[in-house]
């Protein structure tokens, strides 16, 4: 079948599209059209060129335009085989009117879905540019969405007070307050930035791997490639924000963030993580006072489902401001809570716990305890420094210098041994003598647990918030699921 | 690696701020611009996938841009970080070619103006949106034409360095070390040069002994630096060199070490390094003195 008048259309259909949009900036630039492109009514734009109605339907013309728009400028007409294959996609995955998907499954075609691109940049059969760039477009859109979410939760969790990341920030700046800042400042188009390098990286990782000659294809399976998507489950912009930030949701859902292509690199650039934090729930009669009676006296945990009011993390219930108390306030683990490490920047530190199997809560480690964890650890430390020659032979030689008749390598190695055997015991002795503060039940002898607990900090002005605040958890629904803007 | 990026940059022009996407075999570039709050300028993040994880030696290639069809040379240049990725800040729009060359294993570029022609340079280090890079630029003098000063710390902030572009075309290097227990001490640096269109790179090792001076309150040290280079490169040290570790082999660099000291004052800590340093070798003291010879 010969199509050279079809193709004709459609760079009729597509230049005269340019023409009435950007008259007065002829010719537009590819990045501004391109943006326009893939935003603009195509059906609309189907009427900008003569097809002959009876043999091309509507979907057929938007993506043979499409094609014409992002595949290789100088490479002729596309091939029978490519444009039928696309059809029979379209027709078989998005039968529906929707034109927008339609040009999704054009874009992830021309970036190499469904086939191999060959290496030849200007071919219809290699990758095409400027599907790719469309690629990147919406990859950018659902990163700029993610670093918003990602401000709305943290951005009041820092050393200083809470605007200050949002002013002043050097121009060059990398560290995390720069990083927020960008996000905040919506007016900064397209993108600054740092935020064009995630989006790139993730870019990158989305497209078919290089596969090196001479090497067997690597076999991990990552189910953010774009060879995973399948169009007729859900378009690409639900596919791109799962892969950006493991839920197309409109709010973070943070145990999803966790399996996204952006949280590796916000961990490494700025230690934003996801891990669990430890909430307070008020004693109080008003708040949960009658809850952690009865969990006490019938020795069953609580669960955060059934506190409603008065959970918090600092020094004070921010409900009835009743100031926390070690001997009556429970202490709860959250998983999946998203925070900036105090060495980042953040206010959150890691401390370890005690865990009453009797009534659930966390309590803290006493000074002893840790204190002979630090001497069993150096004592550990030394002895594996005396199995290395050199610094077993700087340790001899120091002690030569102090005894007239210093020990050799097998008696230190012997008293360290010695010294570690009475260490453990101490450590397992105090283990067995701890006694759970809200119930008084003695626990028995378990591994701390380490959550990570926000610092204590002056008081925020116009920072007041309450747990429900805090409810962007980790629910798996993703009913609310919504596309990711482009800006 | 390098073989596969510039096969694919070959020809290539970018007209910034237009993006681009490349793709060769088994290497890809991306070019993504972006609007700077300067209406004319923009940043430009490469990002760029080979055949080699990218925890092998992306991070050890560089990119330069150089600007195509204009009298005044603009040239950006930067060190790819280990995700494979650079990103230029404050770049002019224009037709630029990009070129890949071997980073110098040293963690900080600047750009000296080429051999030919007092043409107006414009000069720009790109910098890797990495929380440590070493030694940083710490302060830019003021720039002419022909003449301009760049200072650099090591790691650990206890030595400056400063460079100054001289009449003559040489360079000047300023080694300052605030702490008085780094008088008497010796300093082994790395001095690389670069040759973009050569693709030759050098690397020297270069010897400065710190000595107390009451005027600039600091330990200092100051050396002619052969010049100008199209790009070069310093590498800094947080310990002095241990003099223990000075063998004979270094002769060569230690004489051409001493014939490189630019002030009286060097010249002065050289002798007294010569002359009371228990632990250079014995056939090494000879030759420092002669060297310090006119």
């Amino acid at each position: 079948m010969h199509h050279a008048n079809f193709w004709q259309y459609a760079r009729s259909a597509l230049a005269q599209w340019k023409w009435q949009v950007f008259a007065a900036q002829q010719p537009p630039p590819p990045d501004v059209w391109l943006h326009a492109f893939r935003t603009t009514d195509l059906i609309a734009l189907t009427s900008f060129s003569d097809f002959p109605d009876s043999t091309y339907s509507i979907r057929d013309r938007i993506i043979g335009i499409a094609m014409i728009a992002l595949g290789p400028r100088q490479a002729g007409d596309p091939p029978d085989d490519q444009w039928h294959t696309l059809r029979q996609i379209v027709q078989h995955d998005v039968p529906r009117l929707e034109p927008a998907h339609w040009l999704e499954v054009v874009i992830a075609w021309g970036c190499g879905w469904q086939r191999t691109p060959a290496p030849h940049r200007t071919a219809w059969d290699g990758a095409w540019e400027y599907a790719v760039l469309a690629l990147y477009d919406m990859v950018a859109g659902s990163v700029r969405a993610t670093i918003k979410q990602i401000l709305r939760v943290l951005s009041h969790k820092f050393h200083d007070h809470p605007l200050r990341p949002l002013l002043h920030t050097p121009a060059h700046s990398t560290n995390l307050t720069h990083l927020l800042h960008l996000g905040a400042a919506t007016d900064l188009t397209p993108a600054a930035g740092e935020l064009t390098l995630y989006a790139a990286e993730i870019t990158m990782e989305l497209l078919p791997r290089l596969v090196p000659p001479h090497a067997a294809p690597p076999d991990r399976y990552d189910p953010h490639q774009l060879a995973h998507w399948q169009p007729a489950h859900r378009s690409l912009r639900v596919f791109l924000a799962e892969a950006v930030r493991g839920s197309a949701s409109r709010e973070l859902k943070t145990n999803a963030f966790r399996q996204g292509l952006l949280y590796p690199l916000l961990q490494q650039d700025f230690g934003i993580r996801v891990d669990t934090a430890e909430f307070k729930l008020c004693h109080s009669e008003a708040c949960n006072g009658p809850l952690i009676a009865a969990s006490v006296a019938s020795g069953s945990p609580l669960k955060l489902s059934a506190v409603s009011t008065g959970l918090y993390e600092g020094a004070r219930c921010p409900v009835c401001q009743t100031p926390a108390d070690p001997a009556r306030t429970y202490h709860i683990a959250r998983r999946n809570w998203l925070l900036v490490p105090y060495d980042y920047g953040g206010m959150y530190e890691l401390q370890a716990r005690w865990h009453c199997p009797h009534c659930g809560t966390l309590f803290s480690i006493s000074a002893s305890y840790r204190q002979e964890e630090n001497h069993l650890r150096q004592i550990e430390q030394q002895l594996h420094q005396l199995r290395e020659p050199a610094v077993r032979a700087t340790i001899l030689h120091q002690l030569a210098a102090h005894y007239q008749q210093p020990p050799d390598h097998t008696a230190l190695s012997k008293y360290l041994r010695h010294q570690q055997r009475v260490a453990s015991t101490r450590l397992q002795h105090l283990k067995e003598a701890v006694y759970c503060p809200l119930c008084q039940h003695r626990t028995p002898a378990q591994r701390p647990t380490h959550v990570w607990v926000l610092r204590s900090a002056p008081p925020l002005e116009g920072i007041d918030r309450t747990h429900d605040e805090y409810d962007y958890g980790t629910d798996s629904s993703d009913r609310d699921r919504g596309p990711d803007g482009d800006d | 690696m390098i073989e596969a990026v510039n096969h694919l940059l070959r020809g290539v022009v970018w007209h910034i701020p237009t993006r681009a996407y490349l793709q060769h075999a088994h290497v890809r570039v991306l070019c993504i611009t972006a609007a700077t709050s300067d209406a004319d300028t923009f940043d430009v993040a490469l990002t760029i996938r080979g055949p080699l994880p990218s925890a092998d030696p992306a991070a050890q290639l560089a990119i330069a841009l150089y600007r195509v069809g204009d009298q005044q040379m603009h040239v950006h240049y930067g060190r790819l970080n280990q995700r494979g990725q650079l990103l230029f800040r404050q770049v002019q729009a224009g037709a630029y070619q990009p070129v890949c060359t071997p980073s110098l294993n040293t963690e900080a570029w600047i750009w000296t103006p080429p051999p030919s022609g007092p043409q107006p340079l414009s000069l720009h280090a790109a910098l890797i949106p990495t929380p440590t890079m070493h030694p940083r630029p710490i302060a830019r003098g003021a720039e002419t034409d022909q003449h301009w000063t760049c200072a650099y710390q090591n790691a650990t902030a206890t030595l400056t360095a400063t460079l100054h572009t001289q009449p003559t075309g040489h360079l000047l290097l300023d080694l300052e070390a605030p702490d008085p227990a780094w008088d008497g001490s010796l300093i082994g640096f790395v001095w690389s040069t670069h040759d973009p269109a050569t693709g030759q790179s050098v690397a020297q090792l270069l010897f400065a002994p710190l000595r107390w001076s009451a005027a600039f309150h600091a330990c200092t040290a100051h050396l002619h630096l052969a010049g100008p280079q199209p790009a070069f490169a310093l590498s800094l040290p947080t310990h002095p060199w241990p003099l223990v570790s000075i063998t004979p082999d270094l002769a060569p660099i230690l004489r051409q070490s001493v014939t490189q000291s630019a002030t009286a004052h060097t010249r002065r800590a050289w002798q007294a390094l010569a002359q009371s340093a228990d632990e250079l070798p014995a056939e090494l003291r000879p030759l420092i003195l002669a060297a310090l010879q006119p």
